[in-house]
């Protein structure tokens, strides 16, 4: 099992979602024409002990890269989430609603609503996808 | 440029949700002009996470703010899936209407009037 | 296969937001009015079911504020024509009595509501009321026992005939009269806008006054409302006006402007009744269709018998000339920039009578000929062709009546002068 957050995490979500076919029919049109690229800004607490960042490349259903990034800088996504470690583990694990907490104000995504709105089925699978196999967590 | 006014504490995540989608599509041409003359209130509730706004029309300015009001010109409710179809455009907001994908109640010609600042369509 | 929404209905003429408010009203009406349809046409007197169907279309659907200005909570809808006739046809689809109710708590107020003659302060004062949550219900008083169609005919009696008077005393209107007839009388209507004259026997336009009256002003009072053979959601009582005093500021706009835009309310009326009519032609139609389908005579779909085919085809096309009429003087008076003339022109009104006549004639063909084909089960309350045959017969008798509609069709058309 992979540590969350870590590069052998990134490898297997990176799996997970390729071989996700809701991933893959809700996708087919995200990142398609216009920069579909994430970085999750996980913050520190709850065993992080700083801030880290896993970014993800994905466009038409497919994951082309994940992986956790020394200096942000380096990427230039579509879209920025910031949540907490002690948020993002319950939704990581399968227990929180990523979705809920967009909606709550628990995570902060800033790029275009628009394209969010519009691909929110996508949304979801991936969220789905994040839960979808067995990790370790830091401070358990 | 014309930009949705926050009022009062942190906004939700639906809030900035719908405050970044207004504030785009106010930018497009003809979409202000759609509300300028709108004066009222619309809550709009995902109900998902069971989280409200109202956005407030005033005659050529927007606001925002968390919660809902007690008597609202219209009311709005569905989940983010739902709100997100209706959002984008994929479905027109009479059709999620009549088919029950989204709940209103209200002043239903000021609702559809005032759902046209929150249409994105691409 | 055809259906209702292939008659003539101009796509460029008609913005979506209004078909879809249409569409709400059509689903609205399957779904909350068909069902107690039957008990509704009983509810004549008491209006028990009908007053929350008027407060879901007026309050809940937004109707009743739709034209009030956005400054009184109104929602300032464009094209007030297109809206108006969309409404109508689909109401009257269902219950032209209920469409009529609807209507015309609005109606009397368009010279106070629609731009560009609104009179704004009054809209703030009223607008909250038609624009809130409860119910709140206007009703335009005209006819009076003496009178009802020489009321209207305003070209050639030039209100001469109008006994109900407002007279000015200090900073207040002091109105006496007998209006009869007027839609959302006796307990429906809340405020009435009524035809009165400063000065009686006058044919000076400047005396014909329109004045705003609570319901509930001392001196008012009604009577019962009358036993009609249909339009039970309309109901009809007499009302006197016994010295009652309203705000100087009540009279809508003042001497000649009243009459002029009371001119636009008329052509309103028209072509909303034109509407009316074609909404309850395409019920008729829709009942036919099904049951000259499933009805099987020697064989065969009574629709495939050719002295059928012939009261079908007829239908059809009363329905097409109709809307296609219709929508033409609805654009026209929603775009005086098109039409050249500014829609309380008194040709207007002229015109517009000629639609309402043909109108009124046709749905009146429509229901009859229905009926002959259906036989007894169009007699029959179950099968709803007597509902609307009993219903439109009203709406040849309102707006002046076919006299005064042919009259004034005529003058326009050939420059009459005496009549």
């Amino acid at each position: 099992m992979a540590l969350y957050p870590s590069q052998e995490w990134c490898d297997e979500w990176k799996n997970a979602l390729n071989n996700d076919p809701a991933v893959a029919e809700t996708g087919k049109n995200w990142g398609v024409g216009f920069n579909g690229n994430w970085i999750f800004q996980v913050e520190p607490g709850s065993g992080l002990e700083k801030t880290a960042y896993v970014y993800l490349e994905a466009a038409a259903g497919q994951c082309t890269d994940a992986q956790i990034l020394g200096d942000p800088a380096a990427k230039d996504p579509g879209f920025l989430v910031i949540g907490s470690y002690s948020d993002f583990k319950p939704v990581v694990k399968g227990e929180k609603d990523f979705i809920e907490g967009v909606v709550k104000g628990t995570f902060k995504i800033k790029g275009d609503m628009a394209k969010i709105m519009r691909n929110a089925k996508f949304i979801r699978a991936v969220a789905n996808s994040i839960s979808s196999f067995k990790n370790e967590y830091l401070g358990e | 440029m014309m930009e949705v006014t926050v009022i009062g504490e942190n906004l939700n995540g639906l809030g900035w949700t719908l405050k970044s989608l207004m504030d785009q599509n106010l930018e497009k041409p003809g979409i202000y002009e759609k509300v300028r003359r709108i004066q009222g209130s619309l809550v709009v509730r995902e109900t998902g996470a069971d989280v409200a706004v109202t956005i407030f029309f005033l005659r050529g300015r927007l606001e925002i703010k968390n919660d809902a009001v007690d008597r609202p010109s219209a009311y709005l409710a569905a989940d983010f899936e739902r709100l997100s179809e209706v959002a984008s455009g994929q479905i027109h907001p009479v059709k999620a209407l009549l088919t029950g994908r989204i709940r209103a109640r209200g002043n239903l010609i000021k609702l559809l009037r005032m759902a046209q600042v929150l249409i994105s369509l691409e | 296969m055809p259906n209702i929404d292939d008659f003539i209905r101009p796509k460029e003429w008609v913005s979506d937001f209004v078909s879809d408010m249409g569409k709400v009203l059509r689903r609205w009406g399957q779904e909350r009015y068909v069902p107690i349809r039957q008990q509704v046409d009983e509810d004549w007197r008491e209006h028990k079911l009908i007053k929350p169907l008027m407060k879901e279309v007026l309050v809940d659907l937004g109707i009743n504020s739709a034209f009030f200005p956005a400054e009184a909570g109104g929602t300032d809808m464009p094209e007030p024509m297109a809206l108006t006739t969309v409404i109508c046809e689909e109401l009257a689809r269902i219950d032209s009595g209920l469409c009529t109710a609807c209507i015309c708590s609005v109606w009397g107020l368009t010279p106070m509501i629609l731009k560009p003659h609104r009179n704004m302060e009054l809209c703030l004062e009223f607008g909250p009321k038609f624009c809130g949550d409860e119910l709140y219900v206007g009703c335009h008083a005209m006819t009076e026992p003496a009178s009802g169609a020489d009321v209207e005919n305003m070209g050639r009696l030039r209100g001469k005939t109008i006994q109900t008077t407002a007279t000015l005393e200090g900073e207040d209107w002091v109105i006496n009269g007998h209006k009869i007839w007027p839609t959302n009388s006796g307990t429906v209507g809340d405020l009435y806008v009524v035809v009165c004259t400063t000065k009686k026997g006058s044919t000076d336009p400047n005396d014909f006054a329109l004045v705003l009256v609570p319901a509930d002003a001392e001196g008012v009072s009604v009577g019962n409302p009358y036993q009609k053979c249909g339009m039970s959601a309309d109901m009809n009582t007499d009302i006197w006006f016994d010295h009652v005093r309203v705000p100087k500021r009540y009279r809508l706009h003042g001497p000649g402007d009243d009459l002029k835009y009371w001119r636009r309310a008329i052509s309103i009326g028209n072509i909303a009744s034109a509407a009316m009519c074609v909404g309850i032609m395409k019920s008729v139609y829709e009942i036919i269709k099904k049951w000259t389908t499933e009805r099987i005579i020697a064989g065969k779909p009574l629709k495939e018998h050719s002295m059928v085919a012939d009261m079908l085809s007829e239908v059809a096309i009363l329905i097409e000339s109709a809307s296609a009429w219709k929508w033409c003087y609805a654009r026209d008076l929603d775009h005086p920039e098109i039409s050249g003339w500014d829609p309380w022109d008194e040709r207007f009104v002229l015109k517009t009578r000629g639609l309402a006549l043909y109108a009124n004639n046709a749905v009146e063909r429509a229901c009859s000929r229905a009926m002959d084909f259906m036989g007894s089960y169009g007699y029959a309350r179950e099968f709803d062709i007597e509902k609307h045959w009993r219903d439109q017969k009203v709406i040849g008798l309102w707006m002046g009546g076919k006299g005064l509609k042919t009259l004034e069709n005529a003058r326009y058309w050939y420059d009459l002068e005496t009549l």
